[in-house]
């Protein structure tokens, strides 16, 4: 079964957490959220409260068994909190060691810096996130969906039903 | 000012946090609590301002399910629907 790993801010945006889990299951997937509290609600109305695991009790063993990667962003204050975590870092990069396609939408875009350099990407043009992948070489681009080899952005919630198109066909061709 | 070398029964005390609750706070709840009410008006002789501050304050670091209202001068406090949170199935998904 194919599996695909989500990493949600745990004050998630309604719109980009279904839409992107909607169209894991439309494929028939498996999906795993996690974040970095065991609790995630949605960001508004502090309703719609879910269990899931942490970074912390992921294991970078089990990456193996994803065959993607996407980010699901939100409060930006929940979200900046990836953008210096080490073992999101771990992740992303050992996601794009195995080459596995990894997506990221809006303001999470700086949370996968790290693998960006000269590539191709795309992100919510705040000074933060702007100045955060300008310093790590990556091109930025005006574009409201990019693809440059398995990394895979788009610029606002607005788009991602087309990011996660481009995710599954990556899955499907990797297969 | 004397410094003085605590007793055995002091000691003893000091060892734990002596369990110490909100002076102002926990009393209403517990009250309220009691009470079985889901509404109820708290009358004190507090000024309301400080005390409806306590009474969030209280609330959020405990994480109880109440809501605090302050209207006309008086303060209210109400029951809310409890949060819990499910486990992310599948289903949950295919429901939105």
């Amino acid at each position: 079964m194919t599996r695909v790993l989500v990493i949600a801010a745990w004050a998630y945006n309604p719109s980009e957490f279904w839409a992107t889990l909607k169209a894991i299951r439309k494929e028939g997937w498996e999906f795993e959220v996690i974040s970095t509290k065991p609790v995630i609600e949605e960001e508004r109305t502090r309703n719609e409260r879910f269990k899931v695991r942490t970074l912390n009790e992921f294991s970078l063993d089990e990456i193996k068994s994803y065959a993607g990667l996407t980010f699901v962003g939100g409060n930006p204050r929940t979200v900046e909190k990836y953008f210096y975590d080490p073992k999101t870092r771990l992740i992303v990069e050992a996601f794009n060691q195995l080459r596995r396609p990894i997506a990221a939408v809006c303001a999470t875009v700086p949370s996968i810096r790290h693998i960006a350099k000269g590539k191709r990407i795309t992100a919510f043009p705040s000074s933060k996130t702007l100045s955060l992948l300008k310093r790590t070489g990556a091109i930025i681009s005006d574009n409201s969906l990019e693809v440059d080899g398995n990394i895979i952005t788009a610029q606002h919630e607005g788009v991602i039903e087309r990011m996660m198109e481009e995710l599954i066909k990556q899955v499907k061709l990797n297969e | 000012m004397r410094i003085v070398p605590v007793t055995p029964d002091e000691e003893e005390m000091l060892e734990t946090t002596g369990g110490r609750r909100g002076r102002v706070a926990w009393g209403i709840i517990k009250e309220f609590e009691e009470s079985g009410l889901d509404k109820a008006r708290i009358e004190l002789e507090r000024s309301p301002v400080s005390t409806v501050q306590l009474l969030r304050a209280y609330i959020k670091s405990h994480g109880l399910n109440l809501r605090v209202s302050h209207r006309r001068g008086e303060i209210y406090l109400i029951k809310t629907e409890n949060k819990e949170a499910k486990p992310l199935a599948p289903e949950v998904v295919d429901e939105h």
